[in-house]
C-alpha cells in the first residue's frame, strides 16, 4: 500500500444491494473519498485487515452472516483498526438507535436519507477518525484505546 | 403512415400508479418493472422512481449500457441526485402532474434529433 493511498479517506461499504452500492460509491468518490464495496461478511475481516477503512459502513441485513451477528461475534476485534462501524440499514431511526447500542457501533445511517446527507454524516465520521488518529499521534503510542459511542451522532 | 406509441420503462419498486396513468393517458407505451435488468432494447426511454441511493446506480447501469437513452428521475431528493447524475432530468414527486409528459416528450424529442442530425 502506498503513501498516497493511505492519506486518502477510506470508506468500507458492506452491501449486497449491487445498485445502492454503486450509487454511495459515486457520491463519495464525487467528495474525493476512496470506496471499497464489499458484499460478503464470510470474507470481510481479511478486507478490514487490508484496507483500513476510516468507516465501515456494515448492512446489518445481509444473508448468511448478517452484521448483527458478526458484531455480537466479535467484528469490533476483528478491525485492527480504529475505523468507525456504523450501521447502514433501511430500518427505522429508533430501531437502528437501540440496535448501535446493543451492538456497541459508533453510529447507524438510514439508507432512505437524502443521499448528500448521508455523504455528510460520512465526512464528520472521517473527520473524527482522522482527529483522532492525530490526537493518538501527538499523545504517543499508548494512547490507542478506543472509546465506542452509542449514539448515531 | 402508422407510427408505433414511443416505448418507455418505468423503474419501481411500487406500482408507481400515479406516474404509470399520467404516461399511459399522454399516449406512450409503458412497462413498469423493478429491476434493471428487465429493460428492452426497444425501450425508447426511462422513467426511474425509487429511493435516491438506488436510482444513482440503476441509472448509471442503464447509462452504462445505453448512451443514448433518455433517462429522468422521480425523487425529492434532486439536488443529490442532479450533483451525482449532472446529465439527468429530475423531477420532484409533487410535479409529475404538471412536468413528467412534456419532459418526457422533450427528451424524446432531443434524442430523435440526435439521431436524425
Amino acid at each position: 500500500m502506498n503513501s498516497v493511498a493511505k492519506t486518502r479517506s477510506r470508506v468500507l461499504i458492506v452491501d449486497d444491494e449491487p445498485d445502492l452500492l454503486e450509487g454511495m460509491k459515486m457520491l463519495l468518490e464525487l467528495e474525493g473519498i476512496d470506496v471499497i464495496l464489499h458484499d460478503s461478511m464470510i470474507t470481510l475481516p481479511l478486507i478490514l485487515r487490508e484496507a483500513d477503512p476510516d468507516v465501515v459502513l456494515l448492512d446489518i441485513s445481509l444473508p448468511a452472516l448478517s452484521g448483527s451477528a458478526a458484531m455480537r461475534s466479535g467484528l469490533r476485534k476483528m478491525l485492527k483498526t480504529d475505523g468507525f462501524i456504523v450501521l447502514f440499514s433501511g430500518r427505522s431511526d429508533r430501531e437502528l438507535t437501540a440496535l448501535a447500542n446493543e451492538l456497541g457501533a459508533d453510529g447507524f445511517i438510514a439508507k432512505s436519507g437524502d443521499p448528500m446527507e448521508i455523504v455528510r454524516r460520512i465526512q464528520t465520521w472521517i473527520d473524527r477518525r482522522r482527529l483522532k488518529r492525530a490526537n493518538e499521534r501527538s499523545e504517543g503510542p499508548n494512547a490507542t484505546s478506543r472509546t465506542a459511542t452509542s449514539s448515531a451522532f | 403512415m402508422l407510427q408505433a406509441a414511443p416505448q418507455l420503462l418505468l423503474l419501481s419498486d411500487h406500482s408507481a400508479p400515479r406516474t404509470a396513468t399520467l404516461l399511459r393517458a399522454a399516449g406512450y407505451a409503458l412497462s413498469v418493472v423493478n429491476h434493471p435488468a428487465m429493460m428492452d432494447t426497444f425501450d425508447d426511454g426511462v422513467i426511474v422512481e425509487l429511493p435516491a441511493l438506488a436510482a444513482i446506480g440503476i441509472v448509471r447501469r442503464i447509462e452504462a449500457r445505453r448512451r443514448d437513452i433518455p433517462i429522468l428521475v422521480i425523487s425529492a431528493e434532486g439536488e443529490s441526485l442532479k450533483r451525482a447524475l449532472p446529465s439527468v432530468r429530475v423531477i420532484a414527486p409533487e410535479d409529475i402532474h404538471d412536468d413528467l409528459v412534456s419532459a418526457v416528450d422533450l427528451a424524446l424529442a432531443a434524442r430523435q434529433l440526435q439521431r436524425t442530425g
